[in-house]
């Protein structure tokens, strides 16, 4: 057994600094696994140029503060595994509790990176098939590709990239918020270090320019960010219209094939203290490294269904 | 006095301090400190959820024996219209052939079924079936012997098979698609230029159920995939043509004597060349008659080719087809001017044409054009030797061979929030025009332009979605009809979904429109999904 199947059994750490080595060793681990080398020198030599590497980085962080750009920048570059297959439910709630629920199979590949995502509805039964091919690019002047099949007309249809800030199939996530930030588009501001539930973490002012707030309909977030594993915990986001704040909150977060998961995400719309709808995604059967090739993310996929 | 004021002053500060309660609780984020705002995680979650792990957890869990390779979806939906406009058909049954069909009040009341039962075969092939059956109540409760039999035959029940089909890959670069299927060549939403391979059911123009609007054909399609293109070629042994409204459908066309050329000097003049016709109206138009259509198997089979190529930002494609044009033309016989009798015959055309995609921003624009070459048409042509009433006919046979060119343009916004906004026009050109070609029965004219906008929003988070479709459609003789159809979709539950709108038509000049002119209808269907 490698070092690094070793270290992916332990939970994370608590301490401070052994939660910043635990989770860069990680991710080298991670990165190791994926090279398909059979040579265990070196494998070695790989593994003693990554703890120089982190010494050095454990030294950096002792030091200042990071600026908030820095934790942003740490929280879109982390892990997020790739050639990822997963069930989505999400639930929508009233204000009267009523609820309506709507599943989905997902398949998302990175390419470079641009993001490749493939979507079928399979509940509940009138959209049913409806599938959603998008290529999601991190350039933010250049336009995504996305097409939607619709089993009703058997008939695909490209679509342009419509308004951010609308809603994500009727739930209180919105198109922007289902895709990384663009943080060259936002002024971030370290406000404080925070705990919650006994968790550190960072709490980060995040100001979109007018550019992203024309788009998002968004004039400030304020994120949380988990210093142990660069997770963005929970977030409130100031909604300009109807003068509304948005609550992104993690419910659960899962270590799956050493990729930290957030498996239960809730997004509650609140006017005041008044809540007004609420958003519950649910992750489950998560799996990375999947066999999803080029052809998976085409429209001849997309018009074949599951 | 100094009591009332008080009383006042009371009544006031209570209102106050009511408003101030009720204001409190519905606060901006912009009048909260940013504590009271952080305390929102902690706030009583009056929105509990259900376990997952519990009632939900069974649809998730993999499944045994057949029931893992079949899939079920279907729909069961009760469907009515009311006309709001009462009228007469053009047509009715004997003996009130002239009088026509009442059409008034309830006009569907429809109960349907769907049912598409999908079959995973070995090497990721599958098997598709897509059935549907419905029946209207509507006319056993007028009395089905008001109606004339065409209408009952294509109205009152029907079944049929949508889809059947096996389709899967052969080779990595191969897919086979054996059997009855849609093939979408267009990139308009509500105009037809190079969508070619299906033909529409028209019986009753914008009220048709979206499902079954486009009937399937029975084809072989092989594609090919190289990089970024997709090549296809299609050969369809069933010939099939359009669903237009039966003889005594208030759908079906009103004929007028503004539809005869111009008789030559010294010839019965147009109302009582008509009036020949329509004594024997019933039998002139049907296609029953000795027509010259060609059979549904076994004909020349229709052919094509495309090549699609997708790119970021842009697609394009190119198209070739040679089959039967789906509005057919129509033959005169005149063996005298008391037995004057129209024969249809199908004609069978090639088509070349182009459509792309290109997308800015929030825009979508799009594009199509075709060419079509070897458009036959008979048409009623005065008799250049006319001279004795008694014994020359007012009008000869003419017949002549013409090309088309359709173009379309058209752009869609999707800029405005939960809102899709889509503008096209099409303009269709007949070229080296015969101008007897607008008289009966062909009705063509050199130029036809046609314009569709369509808007659509979302409310109360998509639960509500309001739709509103203009269509109009103008030629060399100016409008020759519009329609406006205003809808809503309101989910009532899980897969329950209630839709209802108004529809009216526009325009009393033209052939087809001034039959519909009075069709408006208001409509409703209650639909629950299964799987």
């Amino acid at each position: 057994m490698l070092f690094f199947d070793v270290l992916e059994g332990f939970a994370p750490p608590k301490a401070e600094e052994e939660r910043i080595f635990w989770f860069l060793s990680s991710r080298i681990c991670n990165l190791l696994k994926g090279l398909t080398m059979n040579s265990r020198a070196v494998q070695a030599a790989l593994l003693a140029i990554s703890f120089m590497w982190l010494a050095g980085v454990c030294q950096a962080t002792e030091g200042e503060p990071p600026t908030g750009r820095e934790i942003m920048q740490w929280v879109n570059d982390r892990d997020e595994g790739d050639y990822e297959t997963s069930e989505m439910e999400m639930v929508l709630i009233d204000k009267s509790g009523k609820t309506r629920t709507r599943k989905m199979t997902n398949m998302r590949r990175d390419k470079g990176e641009d993001r490749e995502s493939l979507l079928f509805f399979t509940s509940p039964a009138d959209v049913k098939n409806t599938g959603f091919l998008s290529y999601d690019y991190i350039d933010a002047d250049r336009d995504d590709d996305q097409w939607l099949y619709l089993p009703a007309l058997k008939k695909t249809k490209r679509i342009a990239g419509g308004d951010k800030g609308g809603s994500f199939m009727g739930s209180d996530f919105s198109y922007s918020d289902m895709s990384k930030p663009a943080l060259d588009r936002y002024q971030y501001t370290l406000m404080k270090e925070a705990e919650v539930d006994g968790i550190e973490m960072w709490q980060v002012e995040a100001i979109p320019n007018e550019k992203e707030q024309k788009q998002t309909g968004y004039t400030k977030i304020i994120n949380f960010v988990r210093k142990d594993n660069h997770v963005l915990a929970r977030a409130v986001i100031f909604v300009k219209k109807g003068k509304r704040l948005k609550y992104m909150n993690v419910d659960k977060l899962e270590l799956i094939d050493g990729i930290w998961v957030a498996t239960e995400i809730s997004m509650t719309t609140k006017r005041g203290k008044k809540t007004m709808h609420k958003t519950k995604l649910r992750n489950s059967n998560v799996k990375f490294g999947q066999p999803l090739s080029e052809g998976t993310f085409t429209v001849r996929r997309l018009e074949k269904g599951l | 006095m100094i009591d009332l004021l008080i009383t006042l002053e009371r009544l006031l500060c209570a209102g106050g301090i009511a408003l101030a309660v009720s204001l409190a609780a519905d606060v901006g984020a912009q009048e909260m400190d940013l504590d009271d705002i952080l305390g929102g995680f902690e706030d009583e979650d009056v929105f509990e959820l259900p376990d997952p792990d519990s009632s939900e957890a069974s649809d998730t869990e993999p499944q045994d024996g057949w029931a893992q390779y079949v899939d079920f979806v279907g729909a069961t939906s009760l469907g009515l219209s009311y006309n709001v406009d009462p009228h007469r058909s053009s047509l009715g049954p004997p003996p009130d052939v002239e009088t026509g069909t009442y059409y008034g009040n309830l006009q569907r009341l429809r109960l349907r079924a769907d049912l598409q039962v999908d079959v995973d075969l070995p090497s990721d092939w599958r098997l598709r079936s897509q059935f549907f059956a419905f029946y209207d109540f509507a006319y056993p409760i007028h009395g089905q012997e008001k109606y004339t039999q065409s209408v009952i035959d294509d109205y009152l029940l029907e079944a049929e098979i949508l889809d059947l089909w096996v389709a899967g890959s052969v080779t990595p670069w191969l897919d086979l698609k054996l059997g009855r299927q849609v093939v979408d060549w267009g990139r308009s939403e509500s105009l037809r230029v190079t969508d070619v391979w299906n033909p529409l059911n028209n019986r009753e123009p914008g009220l048709v159920d979206i499902e079954d609007l486009r009937l399937p054909v029975t084809m072989a399609r092989a594609d090919f995939f190289v990089g970024s293109w997709n090549f296809s070629a299609l050969i369809a042994p069933e010939i099939r043509f359009d669903y237009d409204p039966p003889e005594g459908s208030d759908f079906f066309p009103i004929f007028s004597p503004s539809e005869l050329p111009q008789p030559p000097p010294g010839a019965p003049t147009r109302e009582e060349i008509f009036a020949s016709f329509t004594s024997m109206e019933a039998a002139a138009f049907s296609r029953e008659n000795g027509d010259q259509v060609v059979d549904r198997w076994g004909s020349t089979p229709e052919y094509g080719f495309a090549a699609t190529g997708i790119f970021s930002g842009w697609d394009l494609s190119f198209y070739l087809a040679r089959l039967y044009q789906n509005q057919t033309t129509s033959v005169v016989n005149l063996p005298d001017l008391n037995g004057i009798a129209f024969l249809n015959r199908d004609d069978r055309v090639t088509m070349v044409g182009a459509g792309g995609n290109y997308v800015v921003d929030t825009w979508l624009f799009k594009a199509e054009i075709a060419f079509y070459d070897e458009l036959d048409y008979d048409y009623l042509k005065p008799n250049p030797s006319f001279t004795d009433p008694a014994v020359d006919l007012p009008y000869v046979g003419g017949q002549g061979e013409f090309s088309r060119v359709d173009w379309m343009v058209g752009l869609e916004y999707s800029g405005f929030r939960d809102t899709s906004l889509v503008f096209e026009v099409a303009h269709r050109r007949v070229l080296d025009y015969e101008p007897l070609l607008q008289f009966l029965p062909n009705y063509v004219y050199q130029d036809t332009v046609e314009t569709a906008l369509r808007a659509s929003r979302e409310f109360l988070r998509s639960r509500l979605r309001m739709h509103a479709l203009g269509v109009v459609i103008l030629n060399n003789a100016g409008l020759q009809g519009a329609f406006m159809r205003l809808w809503f979709e309101y989910e009532l539950g899980e897969a329950l979904l209630v839709d209802a709108g108004y529809l009216q038509y526009f325009g009393r000049e033209q052939i087809p429109f001034n039959s519909w002119e009075r069709n408006n209808r208001l409509f409703a269907k209650i639909k629950f999904s299964f799987d």
